[in-house]
C-alpha cells in the first residue's frame, strides 16, 4: 500500500488592508513550480458603506517566465473570475478560487469602491510537490 | 425620490445633519454616519399614495347627509349655470374650473385622493363647499405616511468618489 503525500505552502497575494475610494490594489504570485491551489478573498465594507462596490478580480498570465508587472487585464493578465463586495454597510464578503495546476502566475486586483474605503485581503494555499511512498 | 442636490439641500437645511458632517469634516478620509445623517433629515417628511376614489367614497367619508350634500354642491358648483360670466374675478373662474374637474373625475371614479395638486384642490373647496374638518376628512382616505430618504442616496449625496465629501 502506498501513501500520498502533499506538500503545501501559504502564500500571501494581498495582505488585509484598507483600499481607499477610487484605489486600486494588486498582487501577484508565481505558480510555475506549484501544482495548483486554493484561492481565498475577502472583501469587507466599513459601517458606512461605499457608494459603488469594490470588485475583486483573479487573473491569470500564460508567461512561462517571470511574473509578470502587475496591471489590469488585458494582454498579459486573463481574467478568470471575479465578484463584488456590494455597496450595504459592514458587508463582509468571503470567496473562494481553485486554481488549476495550468495556472503560471496569478494575480488578484480590488478596485471600484467609490466614496468610502474597504477592507480587502488575497490569499493563496498552494501545492508544491506530491510524493509517494 | 429626491434628487442628489435636492437631498444636499435638505441636509444643509438641517443643523443636525451638518453637525454630523461637520464632526468628520477634517478627517483626511471621513466616515461619515450616513445613517444618522439620513433620519435627520427625514424627520417630518410625509408623502401620500395615489388612491383613485368617486363620488360614493366621497360621501362615505364625510357621512351622511355632510357627504351627499357636497356631493350635491360640487355638481352645482360645477354646473353651466355656475359658469362665471364675462368679467368674473380670476378666483371665480378658478373655483369654478376647479369643481368641474373634480365633479368629472368622481363621476369616474377618478379622483387621486393621493395626488397633491388634488389635495390642494379640496384646499380650494374649504369655505365654499367643505369646511376644514372635512377636507381633513377627505384627505384622510389617502393618509400621509412617513417618507424616509434612503440612506444609500444620502451616502452618494455626500461623497464624492475620492471619499471626500460633496457637502
Amino acid at each position: 500500500m502506498t501513501t500520498t503525500t502533499l506538500t503545501k505552502n501559504p502564500r500571501t497575494v494581498i495582505a488585509s488592508a484598507s483600499n481607499a475610494a477610487g484605489a486600486t490594489v494588486r498582487g501577484a504570485i508565481d505558480l510555475r513550480t506549484a501544482q495548483g491551489g486554493i484561492l481565498t478573498l475577502r472583501i469587507t465594507n466599513g459601517g458606512t458603506g461605499p457608494t459603488a462596490q469594490c470588485v475583486g478580480r483573479v487573473m491569470i498570465a500564460h508567461d512561462s517566465g517571470t511574473t509578470p508587472a502587475t496591471g489590469a487585464a488585458g494582454a498579459t493578465w486573463k481574467q478568470v473570475f471575479y465578484f463584488g463586495g456590494g455597496t450595504t454597510a459592514n458587508a463582509d464578503t468571503w470567496i473562494s478560487f481553485e486554481a488549476p495546476e495550468g495556472a503560471m502566475h496569478l494575480q488578484v486586483e480590488f478596485s471600484g469602491n467609490t466614496g468610502q474605503a474597504v477592507t480587502v485581503e488575497a490569499y493563496f494555499g498552494e501545492v508544491t510537490s506530491e510524493s509517494t511512498a | 425620490m429626491l434628487t442628489r442636490a435636492e437631498i444636499q439641500a435638505l441636509i444643509l437645511a438641517t443643523p443636525a445633519a451638518m453637525a454630523l458632517l461637520d464632526a468628520v469634516r477634517s478627517d483626511p478620509a471621513p466616515v461619515p454616519d450616513t445613517v444618522a445623517i439620513a433620519e435627520a433629515i427625514s424627520a417630518g417628511r410625509t408623502r401620500t399614495e395615489s388612491r383613485l376614489i368617486g363620488d360614493g367614497e366621497v360621501s362615505l367619508a364625510l357621512g351622511v347627509p355632510a357627504g351627499p350634500l357636497f356631493v350635491m354642491s360640487l355638481e352645482d358648483a360645477a354646473s353651466d349655470a355656475s359658469r362665471p360670466g364675462p368679467g368674473a374675478a380670476s378666483e371665480e373662474i378658478e373655483l369654478f374650473a376647479t369643481a368641474r374637474q373634480a365633479w368629472r373625475s368622481l363621476q369616474k371614479g377618478a379622483f387621486d385622493i393621493g395626488d397633491s395638486s388634488v389635495r390642494a384642490a379640496i384646499d380650494l373647496f374649504v369655505g365654499a363647499l367643505l369646511n376644514a374638518n372635512q377636507a381633513a376628512s377627505l384627505k384622510a382616505l389617502s393618509p400621509e405616511i412617513p417618507d424616509p430618504v434612503p440612506e444609500f442616496d444620502v451616502r452618494c449625496a455626500i461623497l464624492a468618489d475620492d471619499g471626500s465629501l460633496l457637502v
